[in-house]
């Protein structure tokens, strides 16, 4: 195990990402709610550069009693990493397609020492 | 190493990176690949598009529907409600306005450009954005200066640029002599391909009508695609609550109607040598429709009487674009569904590009049970005999 330094939290600020190589696998990182994630920036779709893409809270729907839809809701305690080439969504911080539960985007431990963040490989 | 701020100008050669790795990773540059159904949006550029419409009162009507200073958009063509960029997760919507195109080029052709280069595609056809609604306008006369007006831009302005973009020019199929008359007219401009008609209308294609357009389409040996859409207005499906229900019905349901009205009514056996198409409806509608009508023909011969085989005989003779193309967990659902539909002769790949369901040659060329020479009519040589292209000069990327 090798940990990797690609940057200060600094860097990863207001949402950017760094895109790095990892192994020769193109790795997205970023920060989300103060924890680190880095993910391999191609999608299970059709490869598309899905550490580049929105971070959106989950939808929920909220039922009744009589289990009518009484609401929609964000979900701001879980995050969904977003593709930007067609919108498919991954669950932080397992990268679990939530669409299918089967699919896993391959992630990377991270690790910040003194501000600096570090990549495991 | 490289950071993404969100900041910067918006670039298809950057939005579409990855495309590129996956061209060079598969050796598109071995073979050429044409795109039958891309899209640019007409509505950027729809002061410059005004200036080619003929007739007086409705340019001036489109001139005086563009905001203001803007020189873009218009008021002009019927919209949709919905939400394509699925509420902002996907980003390129938002971003398209503001990617300026090269010195010296056409913005449109720019934009076209670099998205073929960076999927590796040697031919595009390309077609507008909002026109796909203009068949829901309820005056065919302004349907019918917009389609002039949009031939002649295309033709005078855009495809000159470049001849590896060409197109299947949209016709006022509300007014068929109108139709007719820009088939006559346009048929012969280089660049142009074939016709197009948007899928979302009403008048039924096999009405008598029509006919002298399917001649002039026959003796030109021109192809006629129905490119799919929908209409959320449409009284079936206003009961869908959501735009994944709207557009996962709409846009296989209109393609449906009509290759029903044509198939039936015996338009193939009126017209054996007119090309017909059907795009963007995905491909799970073809066998569902062969089995239905063959079912049904079996028992009411009577009520077809100019065919003379199946109804599924017919619609394998049709060709049909591949995107958005579904992709089942069971792969030999997918390969049944080439079959029935005859797709080492008959499929030719789309992608769509940019719209949010958009497919890159990857969906036909990475499918395991297709062999090389399959994939390769599929992702470029059936196009090119269907549309007589030649070889391209170079091969991307
Ligand atoms: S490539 Fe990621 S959603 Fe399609």
């Amino acid at each position: 195990m090798q940990e990797q330094l690609v940057g200060s939290v600094d860097d990863l600020k207001s949402g950017n990402r760094l895109i790095v190589s990892i192994n020769g696998t193109e790795v997205s990182v970023f920060q989300s709610s103060g924890r680190y994630f880095a993910f391999q920036n191609r999608c299970l779709h059709q490869g598309g550069p899905v550490g580049e893409g929105a971070l959106m809270p989950k939808v929920t729907a909220v039922l009744g009693r009589g289990r009518e839809v009484l609401e929609e809701r964000f979900d701001d305690n879980i995050v969904h990493l977003v593709c930007p080439w067609h919108g498919w969504e991954y669950e932080l911080p397992s990268g679990e397609c939530v669409a299918d539960r089967r699919l896993r985007l391959p992630s990377f431990e991270v690790r910040v020492k003194e501000g600096k963040v570090y990549v495991v490989s | 190493m490289r950071t993404v701020t969100g900041q910067g100008e918006p670039d298809t050669r950057k939005i579409l990176a990855n495309a590129r790795v996956q061209a060079v990773e598969r050796g598109y540059s071995e073979f050429p690949i044409v795109d039958v159904d891309a899209h640019h949006y007409e509505n950027d550029s729809w002061a410059e598009l005004t200036g080619y419409i003929d007739d007086p009162i409705v340019r001036q009507l489109s001139e005086s529907s563009i905001a203001k200073g803007s020189g873009r958009g218009t008021t002009l063509i019927p919209s949709q409600v919905g939400n394509q960029d699925v509420g902002g997760r996907i980003q390129r919507y938002g971003l398209r306005q503001d990617e300026k195109g090269d010195e010296g080029r056409h913005r449109d052709v720019s934009l076209i450009r670099r998205s073929m280069e960076m999927m590796g595609i040697d031919y595009t056809i390309v077609f507008p954005t909002p026109m796909l609604n203009l068949g829901l306008h309820p005056q065919p006369e302004v349907e019918k200066a917009i389609a002039r007006g949009y031939a002649r831009w295309m033709t005078e302005r855009v495809l000159p640029e470049d001849t590896s973009i060409k197109t299947m020019l949209y016709l006022p199929f509300n007014d068929p002599e109108a139709a007719l008359k820009l088939v006559e007219d346009f048929s012969s401009k280089p660049g142009v391909v074939g016709f197009m008609v948007t899928s979302v209308r009403y008048r039924p294609v096999h009405d008598k009508a029509y006919m002298p357009v399917y001649a002039a389409l026959e003796e030109r040996g021109l192809p006629l695609a129905f490119h799919g859409a929908h209409n959320w207005y449409e009284r079936a499906t206003e009961q869908l609550n959501r735009f994944i229900s709207a557009h996962a019905l709409g846009f296989p349901l209109y393609n449906m109607i009509h290759l029903m009205n044509l198939v039936i009514n015996g338009i193939p056996e009126r017209f054996p040598k007119l090309k017909l198409m059907f795009m963007e409806g995905g491909l799970a509608w073809v066998p569902f429709l062969m089995q239905r009508l063959d079912s049904e023909y079996m028992m009411r011969t009577s009520e077809a009487p100019l065919l003379t085989k199946k109804p599924s005989a017919y619609m394998r003779e049709f060709y049909y674009s591949t995107q958005p193309m579904e992709r089942p967990d069971d792969l030999s659902i997918l390969e049944k569904t080439f079959e029935q539909l005859d797709a080492r002769n008959r499929l030719v790949f789309s992608s769509d590009y940019p719209h949010w369901d958009f497919d890159l040659p990857g969906v036909i060329y990475d499918l395991p049970f297709l062999d090389e020479d399959s994939k390769r009519r599929i992702l470029g040589r059936n196009a090119m005999e269907l549309f007589n292209l030649p070889e391209p000069k170079e091969l991307l990327p």
